[in-house]
């Protein structure tokens, strides 16, 4: 166990760097949607960032100047110190009188000159008190140099030194470095003022510019310090306002969204007289408006249905009576003329067609009324889609037209009202039989973990763009001067539907002219589960392949391989002349 | 609801700074008047000095110049190995060089360098000679040296063409200027090895360490210990392996001085001690700080320790301070000298007139004590209250003039037979010889007189040879006291005579002499050998002295203004200021004899 925990542990460089990856993408992530989706979260971070640029220019320049006229004052002020340090070690450094040099004995006066530079540098380094320090040298005499304090002499840079043996006497030059001390005191930045005095004498003024650093750094410190706070402050005003502007946007924008659930009693608050208030207003009336409208239209519509219901219903009695007169008509038709016995089977034909109509309507009003009930159990789908087929080969024989079956081997048990979906079936077949022109129609059922699904196939006419949806209105028809020759009532496809969508499952069409049509019923397998796809596809697979010749395989012929033998050898024959391969 | 109001505030905010880094902090044009507080901090830490700097030697550069690059090279401290020097000789030289054996000190150097020509020379020398001046031990003792220093150096010409030193004197000689630029004489102080709340003097020369200051420099000497001549009477409070780490001024008054954590283990009596001794051997430097000791960074013991110079007055190693009361004699009576001059007589016997006394000397006690010699049969002490009596403390026949010490002890020397002398201290009434060698014993004492931080005594000598000043010091071992360490301060010279002695303060001695020149009053500094470098007291040639007395700051003199005349009436107490150079009266009508306690 501790080994595999320490494997866990101890990640790979690669890994690390992958969760990074993936955590620096979600915050991102986060970070662009906060942007799309929130005003206040654009407008904080805009006022920040244009505030930023604002304060670092406006910083920049501040420091610039604080550091020119600050260094220029120290500067000056050193140059001044330096040019009277100048002039008194003239005065130290010049021999007394040209006589009194000749008059000792034996004219070595450069004892006594070492005496005048120690005078020299030990006067003006009294006079620097500390704050500077001093380094004298002299290339062609021995013994010359000095140095006051605790400078470091190798602080004057080279470079300076050569410039001042080359200057005039007297003049200064100056050069800004890095002064260094002795012991352990921190090296400081600072400037070197150098003279060439008497002849070889250098007078190097070394001047620490520390405090002037010092001081610089926390002016720098304040105006940074200043700059974050104006920053931070200006992005809290900018969130506080867009908050005040932003909540009740965005409370509209609940109600608006709770209103569009369907929550029609929804109203905002409406504080104060501002334009925001008015907003908040309009909308309330809005919503009042349609509140209003709906509820008219909901009467509306319960008017109609409830006067479709009792006319079916009102229709039915008499409808009973007529029809047990017609029955006797009909049966004792030999007894009457050819022309009357004619009429008594017209009329037969048409009650029948009658009554059935009124039966959908029935149906259909049940199921505008909402008062239709599912009758769930579990029931295998071939079994349904048999006595399906079993009840319209009648039909078929009519119309001369074959059924063929691709049903699964194996049986595929789905949570269904199999009363209603054989209904549904019939009214496909019947469609199918009614459109088929006579041609065999292809009756596929699928199935997969969470779906079963039924397709029939008719090789009619086929249905123009469009179409698809249309097929599912109520009393439509595709030629209206077609005649309905097996007498459809011209509700089934809507009562289908209405019942597929009462199991939670789908009824879709498919059509071209020329090609005929496919409908395709899919529902989930458990009762209440949502459908997320379809085990058959919507579209012919045999369609699909010559719409896609050359170009991409569609992988959505992969599942149909597997349940469609026939078909799938049909694809593997078009597969070969088309050229590509599917393994 | 329009994002543009707060850029606008950004916008005016930012120009609003702007305004106020520029507009605002102008110099104000009125105010009240107030008074400076200034920035001691620099005064003390960063004083300034002078440095040689040490140059390698010039390439082509004669002999006289090389001897004297190397001299240059060697009065710089910058480098304690003195690299910069050895590259002046040979290796050979270089590697027999013992700078660090001994300083010697000269003046007036002159360098001189071969006559010949030097065109094919493989060799040349150069002699410096100068007047000595002094040496200085390896640990700064100053010992003042007389006669003529004259050294020769042997160089040669290397492959390289160039000359370098083969052959130089042993140690170091630096010129007087030199010293005066490197060294630092420092007054470091060291308690007593009897346990008293007090300090002795040390005087040393000191090298400056570059790059640590003036401070610092004292501070570690310090650290090292006293000098060979006063080690045993003294100690250190300091624990030892205690090493400075740094001095700093914080906050403009305070004087952090950052030890290493071997101080922490000072025993909690010698707390005083050690504080005392920084602070005064800190002395001037910390005149007005905060003295804070800290332990690599941290407060000492967790509490800090802070103190100042005047908490530990009582440590003075001066023992008197220059408000010190003075006394004299007038009518065979001690009087004490009062502010605006003239005297009042003391209580108790030595106001009285029917014991007749000399050489009064004073205790430092609250309440003093005088001792004086009496009836000539030895050195007798009284209170000065009234009522008290003489009560004699040693005995014996043409004693010195007693003095007494911080201890409360009097001592007096007594001649013995022929040439031969005893030295006595009494405690409390009991005498007890002390040991003496025999440079102290072997001839005869015409004063005697015991520093009062009771270290050192001080002794005119006739040895025969003419008088002498003669300088000892003190060792307490148990109940055992011993005079040891001495030494010559002022060498008999022809027909001068020494007079009288008196300390001034912890280090200086005033001496009178006369020789055929008349009378001289000197300072000397005791610890270096040298009279004391301040301007030489200025003798009123009307007025003989005879007797003297020293205070730090104050020289009094009894003076004779009827040389001559015998009777009394026409004595006067003067005292000198340095500062105008002269004399002012300060008790007449034949005072005589001022006398500061102790000493």
């Amino acid at each position: 166990m501790p080994a595999s925990a320490a494997r866990s542990r101890r990640r790979t460089p690669g890994q690390i760097a992958r969760g990074v990856r993936r955590r620096a993408r979600r915050a991102a992530g986060r970070l662009r949607r906060s942007w799309r989706r929130s005003l206040q979260f654009r407008v904080v971070t805009s006022t920040l960032v244009l505030s930023m640029a604002v304060v670092v220019v406006l910083g920049v320049f501040l420091m610039q100047s604080i550091t020119a006229s600050v260094l220029q004052g120290a500067v000056q002020s050193a140059r001044e110190e330096a040019r009277a340090n100048v002039t008194t070690a003239i005065g130290y450094l010049t021999p007394p009188s040209p006589d009194l040099t000749d008059a000792l004995p034996d004219g070595d006066a450069e004892g006594e000159a070492g005496d005048l530079v120690g005078e020299a540098v030990d006067a003006l380094g009294d006079r620097s008190g500390g704050r500077y320090d001093i380094v004298t040298f002299n290339e062609s005499k021995v013994g010359q140099a000095r140095a006051t304090g605790a400078i470091d002499w190798s602080s004057v840079p080279d470079a300076l030194r050569a410039k001042v043996q080359r200057s005039e006497e007297g003049v200064l030059v100056e050069q800004n470095t890095k002064l260094r001390y002795l012991g352990d005191r921190q090296r400081v930045s600072g400037i070197v003022i150098g003279a060439r005095v008497n002849g070889t004498y250098e007078i190097y003024h070394l001047f620490p510019l520390g405090e002037v650093e010092t001081t610089l750094l926390a002016v720098q410190r304040i105006v940074i310090g200043a700059g974050a706070a104006l920053v931070l402050l200006l992005a809290g005003i900018a969130s506080l306002v867009t908050r005040q502007v932003v909540t009740p946007v965005r409370l509209a924008r609940q109600a608006a969204e709770r209103l569009a659930a369907g929550r029609l009693e929804e109203r905002l608050k409406v504080r104060g007289e501002d334009d925001l208030a008015r907003l908040a207003a309009s909308f309330n009336e809005m919503a009042s408006n349609l509140a209003l409208k709906i509820h008219q239209l909901e009467e509306l519509s319960q008017v109609q249905r409830q006067f479709v219901s009792d006319v079916s219903h009102e229709l039915r009695t008499p409808l009973t009576t007529v029809r047990m007169a017609a029955d006797l008509l009909y049966e004792s038709r030999e007894d009457f003329d050819p022309a009357a016995a004619r009429s008594a089977e017209l009329m037969q034909n048409q009650l029948e067609r009658f009554e059935s109509m009124l039966a959908d309507l029935l149906e259909i009003s049940r199921h505008d009324a909402g008062a239709a009930t599912l009758d769930l159990e579990p029931a295998d789908m071939r079994d349904v889609v048999l006595r399906a087929i079993g009840d319209s080969e009648a039909l078929a024989e009519r119309q001369s037209t074959r059924f063929e079956l691709r049903l699964p081997s194996e049986p595929c048990v789905a949570e269904v009202d199999s009363r209603r979906v054989e209904r549904i079936l019939r009214n496909l077949l019947f469609n199918a039989i009614e459109h088929g022109e006579g041609r065999d129609i292809v009756v596929t059922l699928g199935a997969d973990r969470d779906a079963v699904a039924v397709a029939v196939r008719d090789h009619g006419v086929g249905l123009k763009p469009g179409e698809e949806m249309m097929v599912f209105d109520r009393f439509w028809r595709a030629d209206p001067s077609r005649a309905r020759t097996i007498g459809g009532t011209g509700l089934g496809l809507a009562i289908s539907r209405e019942d597929a969508m009462l199991h939670g499952g789908w009824l879709q069409a498919w059509g071209s002219p020329g090609e005929g049509s496919q409908f395709r019923l899919s529902l989930p397998r458990a009762a209440g589960a949502p459908l997320r796809g379809s085990p058959l596809p919507l579209v012919p697979p045999e369609v699909e392949m010559r719409r896609s010749w050359r170009g991409h395989g569609t992988p959505v012929l992969a599942p149909a391989i597997g349940v469609i033998a026939e078909v799938g050898i049909g694809v593997r024959e078009t597969s070969d002349a088309g050229g590509f391969d599917v393994p | 609801m329009s994002p543009r109001f707060p850029r606008t505030a950004a916008t005016a905010a930012a120009f609003a700074v702007l305004a106020a880094g520029t507009g605002c902090a102008t110099v104000p044009t009125s105010g009240s008047p107030h008074l400076v507080e200034e920035d001691r901090a620099r005064d003390t830490l960063s004083q300034q000095y002078v440095r040689m700097i040490a140059e390698p030697p010039k390439k082509d550069a004669s002999p006289e110049d090389v001897v004297k690059g190397f001299q240059a090279a060697t009065a710089s401290f910058d480098d304690p190995r003195l690299t910069m020097a050895r590259r002046y000789l040979t290796a050979d030289a270089s590697q027999k060089w013992k700078p660090w054996k001994q300083t010697r000190v000269y003046d007036e150097g002159k360098f001189s360098g071969p006559i010949r020509s030097l065109k094919d020379a493989k060799d040349a020398t150069v002699t410096l000679k100068g007047t000595a001046v002094a040496t200085i031990g390896s640990e700064g003792n100053y010992t003042p040296a007389t006669g003529i220093v004259e050294e020769a150096f042997r160089l040669v010409r290397g492959d390289d063409e160039q000359w370098r030193i083969a052959q130089l004197p042993d140690g170091r000689l630096l010129s007087r200027h030199d010293l005066e630029r490197a060294y630092r004489r420092v007054d470091l102080c060291f308690p007593p090895a009897t346990p008293v709340n007090g300090l002795v003097v040390d005087r040393v020369w000191v090298p400056i360490i570059p790059g640590r200051g003036l401070p610092e420099t004292r501070v570690r000497r310090l650290l090292a210990g006293p000098s060979e001549s006063i080690r045993g009477a003294v100690a250190t409070a300091f624990p030892g392996g205690t090493e400075l780490n740094r001095i700093t001024v914080e906050g403009g008054d305070t004087l952090v001085v950052d030890f290493t954590s071997a101080v922490e283990s000072v025993s909690d009596n010698e707390i005083d001690a050690m504080k005392a001794q920084l602070v005064w051997s800190l002395g001037e430097l910390a005149t007005g700080f905060t003295v804070e000791i800290r332990v690599n960074g941290e407060p000492f013991r967790g509490i800090g320790l802070r103190f100042k110079l005047p908490d530990y007055a009582q440590f003075d190693p001066n023992v008197v301070t220059a408000q010190a009361q003075a006394y004299f004699m007038r009518d065979g009576k001690l009087h004490r000298v009062k502010d605006k001059g003239g005297g009042d007589p003391v209580l108790g016997a030595a106001s009285e007139q029917d014991v007749q006394f000399t050489a009064p000397a004073v205790s430092g006690d609250y309440q003093p004590r005088i001792a004086a010699l009496v009836n000539g049969d030895g050195v007798y002490v009284t209170g000065t209250a009234p009522g008290s009596k003489w009560q004699r403390w040693i005995a014996g026949r043409d004693l010195t003039g007693p003095s007494w010490d911080r201890y409360g002890s009097v001592w007096a020397a007594e001649p013995v037979g022929e040439g031969k002398t005893r030295v006595w201290q009494a405690t409390q009434g009991q005498a007890r010889r002390v040991g003496i060698p025999p440079a102290l014993a072997n001839g005869r004492m015409n004063a005697f007189r015991v520093s009062r931080d009771g270290t050192r005594v001080a002794v005119i000598m006739d040895e025969g040879r003419g008088t002498t000043v003669k300088i000892g010091t003190i060792f307490r071992i148990g109940r055992q006291v011993r005079i040891d360490n001495v030494r010559t301060l002022v060498e008999a010279q022809d027909r001068q005579k020494i007079k009288a002695i008196a300390w001034r303060d912890a280090a200086d001695l005033l001496v009178l002499s006369k020789g055929k020149g008349g009378q001289d009053l000197a300072t000397w500094s005791v610890m270096e050998g040298k009279p004391a470098e301040e301007p030489a007291i200025k003798l009123d040639a009307q007025a003989e002295i005879v007797s003297i007395a020293g205070a730090p700051d104050h020289v009094l003199a009894g003076t004779d203004i009827d040389r001559g005349e015998s009777g009394p009436g026409h004595g006067e107490v003067r005292t000198y200021s340095g500062d105008k150079r002269e004399w002012t009266m300060l008790a007449k009508d034949g005072a005589t004899v001022p006398v500061y306690p102790l000493g």
